[in-house]
């Protein structure tokens, strides 16, 4: 008897590594920081536009100002902001040159449409451009808008007509600034 | 069997324990920056993930045996992570880049050199038989996106060694 229990002792470590038992664990440790990033451009390129006003060709009708528009603009951005922070916003202005007397540059930019995803800016109609920045879009959070034309915000230029009798033969070139800013 | 019988078989069964010693360990920790000149065109979104160094961790681990090599080597590693401070949207994965150096001639490694993507329940990572140090373990956390908030994502890449 005592002979089977030696037995049996002598065999038990060899049955408790014949199973698969937990042993050991270990931990690393990992950490990724994610940066801050604010870019904006405009595209397919910050070639000029060209708005003209066609002369009526009716004596007492008033300007056409349908054919005075131009679409082919996209504004993209991309935006990542600090966990809890404030968002951003885009702001539009003349930074250089004047607009003719008499008339007015209109900026109108649509929803985002395409790629993109986040928290992007809205709309706004018809804005007319001044000196002063103005927001064209805000609650900017953590968003991308894709790249390219038909991604984004398409800005469409037009003119409109504030006051006819300051109205004269001329030509101007102006410079819009977009930025991304922080509110 | 005797007391002197007795006192002889439990000097067998303590030798055999402790030469039957494991032992499981590693070392490098991953800590990154992800740079912000990552993204360089307006409107664009991460497009890929972020890596590690290829030797980032080094594992190294010895099954219970008395020479490394018997039955009894064979192991697994299995591969989870528990969450600090971690967003869902990342996703951090890991694989061996080498085999390490065996402790015997005969000894074997296999698996583990696709990526295996971690979460809080243990993945079979690779497995073998008989003892090695110093496995190459490379990271890879992909998922990135600029809608994820900025700041320090943490969490703790846990392994469980199976003999």
């Amino acid at each position: 008897m005592r002979v089977v229990i030696g037995l049996i002792g002598l065999l038990l470590p060899l049955r408790v590594y014949c199973q698969t038992t937990v042993v050991a664990t270990t931990h690393v440790p990992a950490s990724i920081s994610l940066p801050v990033v604010a870019l904006l451009d405009i595209e397919p390129s910050n070639d000029a536009v060209v708005l003209a006003i066609p002369a009526t060709t009716e004596a007492g009708q008033s300007l056409t100002m349908s054919a005075t528009s131009n679409n082919t603009k996209w504004l993209n951005y991309t935006s990542a902001i600090l966990a809890g922070g404030s968002t951003r916003r885009i702001t539009a202005q003349i930074s250089s040159g004047s607009v003719p007397a008499g008339v007015r540059l209109l900026l109108t930019v649509s929803s985002p449409m395409g790629a993109g995803g986040g928290a992007r800016g809205g709309s706004v109609t018809n804005l007319a451009l001044t000196t002063a920045a103005q927001t064209i879009l805000s609650g900017i959070g953590g968003a991308f808008t894709g790249n390219g034309i038909n991604n984004g915000h398409q800005l469409t230029y037009s003119l409109g007509i504030s006051n006819y009798s300051s109205l004269v033969k001329t030509s101007s070139t102006v410079m819009v600034t977009y930025t991304l800013t922080d509110n | 069997m005797d007391r002197r019988g007795y006192c002889i078989l439990l000097l067998v069964m303590l030798i055999h324990h402790l030469v039957s010693a494991q032992s499981f360990s590693t070392t490098g920790n991953w800590v990154v920056s992800v740079p912000a000149s990552t993204i360089t065109e307006a409107g664009n979104n991460y497009t890929q993930g972020i890596t590690s160094a290829t030797d980032q961790t080094l594992m190294s681990l010895l099954p219970g045996t008395n020479n490394g090599q018997n039955r009894n080597g064979i192991w697994e590693v299995y591969i989870s992570k528990e969450d600090s401070d971690w967003d869902s949207r990342l996703i951090i994965s890991a694989r061996r880049t080498g085999t390490g150096t065996p402790l015997a001639n005969n000894n074997t490694i296999t698996g583990g050199t696709a990526y295996t993507t971690t979460s809080a329940t243990p993945s079979a990572f690779f497995s073998g038989r008989g003892g090695y140090s110093n496995i190459p373990i490379q990271y890879q956390v992909s998922g990135l996106s600029v809608v994820i908030p900025v700041k320090a994502y943490t969490t703790n890449i846990t392994y469980t060694f199976l003999n």
